[in-house]
């Protein structure tokens, strides 16, 4: 059934993507039409399609955004609106590694609401962070003489109290 | 987390509340550069005013009780407002830097606000006896940067024919990338009294006249309730007593929305809907609902009622174009309403009003007392009040932004 690329409805459509590491899965086709890379695809192979490479994405990372594909495959109506905030709440709660491959998966895979939902994680992990904190977060080297970095602070005092 | 790249990084920070953005200006060189790009900047106002977030209602007002009266700004952040009928809302003075005014319980004291664009306010600055204007300031409260703007041509001018401002407005010439205050100067000798346009232009730092006001001659303005729509336009609601030949109008008032476009200079005038009958300031307000000039207009205007004031509201899709005018809905009867004030637009995308209500039922006594701020649904009905309190209240949308007067101001040196 699932292996079936010529389902009698659309839902039920299936279609192949494979990650960087070689793994194959099998995805209906509304859920990974939620990304505008793969739909973009689709549009372009049409019914010919054998597997979709994302050589930009590990399995374990397309695992993880094809479950938030899968759940916001349908239009969600009100009555489930608080629920599925809920669930995205939920989602974006990993850990610091993980959401940074998931948020450039997002990116790649050009999924905007997804992508927003990281992006705001992302900011509201970070906003109450010394600007230390965030060098050692990210990664960035501190390119500011100490003088330099004094004056900013000095300007800015408000903001460190 | 390693290194992000750009794009996604600006994402990121454009959903940072302003304070952290201006605490990461000295993370490193690169995010110091696009915290302050005016490119950031921008995008910044644009995300947050779409999302509605990091956005506040300042409440301009005066306080009845005490002699003299202060003034004071109450500034309500639309996150606390959307909690509005869940909890009491509190009213929080948002994260700013120092500001140059005193700040007295949470409010800032003795400015007035007269104008409100793109993260800057126009204020004046009332001396020790709360009256006499000292100073007027462009202010970004978000940044605490604050720019002197010069005395005007008229204002200096109090010889033989004193000036009096009628109409101020604060607005953003979006061709030029200036910001500008204009003032509407009406002379008070002489008969029919005139009326005449200065513009300001922040780059320049220069007052001009604006020659083009001989229109606006035998005008009255009806106050300075006045409103930005669409920042690069400022339009008053004006009460005219004169027709277009300069004959007095013996039994009808004419009201009209005389707007200013900041870039182009245009004036166009708009009459009010035919079926207002009553053009008197306080019977109708301008404001903006979604985007569009509007009119809140009161319905009973005989006298006040038990039952409380019915408005109508009034949008103009097309300035200059008087059968444009379509009435949208009615809200009320509201009791003990003093004047609207303005529309907030919630989570939903739904509008609601403000107002300020009288406190009391009873019949008006000779005590000054002040008025309260309240939020009115017409969609339910209900009206919350809100812990504001003062007379005289103006409303103004703001937004915070790091946009850099300086920045304005310099680059056409």
């Amino acid at each position: 059934m699932a292996s079936s690329t010529s389902g009698s409805s659309s839902s039920s459509k299936v279609v192949k993507i494979r990650s960087s590491d070689n793994e194959n899965f099998e995805v209906e086709e509304a859920a990974a039409a939620r990304s505008e890379t793969i739909k973009k695809l689709l549009e372009d192979v049409g019914d010919d399609a054998d597997v979709i490479p994302l050589p930009n994405v590990d399995a374990k990372t397309l695992v993880k955004v094809m479950e938030w594909c899968k759940k916001h495959m349908d239009d969600v109506d009100e009555l489930n609106k608080e629920e599925m905030k809920t669930w995205d709440a939920e989602f974006v709660d990993m850990d610091q590694s993980c959401l940074y491959n998931v948020l450039l998966a997002a990116n790649f895979l050009n999924i905007k609401e997804l992508l927003d939902q990281l992006t705001q994680k992302v900011a509201d992990m970070i906003k109450g962070k010394s600007p230390e904190e965030i060098r050692a977060t990210f990664n960035i080297k501190n390119d500011f003489t100490p003088e330099e970095e004094a004056e900013i602070r000095k300007q800015n005092a408000w903001a460190f109290e | 987390m390693d290194k992000l790249i750009d794009d996604l990084l600006i994402q990121i920070l454009l959903r940072l509340p302003l304070i952290a953005l201006v605490r990461f200006k000295c993370v490193c060189k690169s995010w110091y550069s696009i915290i302050t790009s005016s490119s950031f900047i921008d995008k910044r106002f644009l995300f947050n005013h779409n999302n509605n977030t990091h956005r506040y209602v300042l409440i301009h007002s005066s306080t009845a009780t005490a002699e003299p009266s202060f003034t004071n700004v109450d500034v309500l952040r639309y996150d606390t407002l959307h909690r509005v009928g869940l909890a009491t809302v509190v009213v929080e003075t948002p994260r700013f830097p120092p500001a140059p005014f005193p700040l007295i319980d949470n409010r800032f004291t003795n400015i007035n606000v007269e104008g409100s664009c793109n993260g800057l306010l126009s204020v004046s600055v009332l001396g020790s006896d709360r009256y006499d204007i000292i100073e007027r300031l462009i202010w970004n409260p978000a940044t605490a940067e604050t720019k002197v703007v010069p005395t005007s041509l008229y204002s200096s001018q109090q010889g033989d024919n004193p000036t009096q401002i009628c109409g101020i407005g604060l607005g953003f010439d979006a061709e030029n990338n200036d910001y500008r205050v204009v003032f509407i100067h009406r002379f008070m000798e002489g008969f029919p009294q005139s009326m005449e346009m200065e513009v300001y232009s922040l780059k320049s730092d220069t007052w001009r006249l604006l020659p083009s006001l001989m229109l606006l001659i035998d005008m009255v303005c009806a106050g300075t309730g006045a409103l930005t729509n669409n920042n690069g336009m400022y339009s008053w609601l004006t009460v005219n007593e004169r027709d277009d030949n300069g004959a007095f109008l013996q039994d009808t008032l004419k009201g009209e929305i005389v707007s200013f476009e900041m870039s182009s200079e245009v004036i166009i005038r708009t009459c009010l809907p035919d079926d207002i009958t009553n053009p008197l300031d306080y019977v109708n307000y301008i404001m903006v609902y979604d985007g569009s000039l509007a009119i809140a207009s009161r319905i009973k205007i005989d006298g006040s009622s038990f039952d409380g004031e019915d408005y109508e509201i009034w949008v103009l899709r097309e300035l200059g174009v008087q059968y444009s005018w379509s009435k949208l809905f009615s809200i009320g009867p509201i009791q003990n309403t003093i004047q609207c004030l303005g529309f907030w637009k919630d989570d939903g995308g739904y509008y609601k009003m403000f107002f300020e209500l009288d406190i009391e039922n009873d019949p008006p006594t000779l005590a000054r007392r002040d008025a309260k701020l309240s939020l009115h649904d017409h969609l339910t009905e209900q009206t919350l009040d809100l812990p504001v309190f003062g007379i005289g209240m103006t409303m103004w949308n703001y937004q915070d932004s790091l946009v850099s007067i300086k920045y304005a101001h310099t680059i056409s040196n």
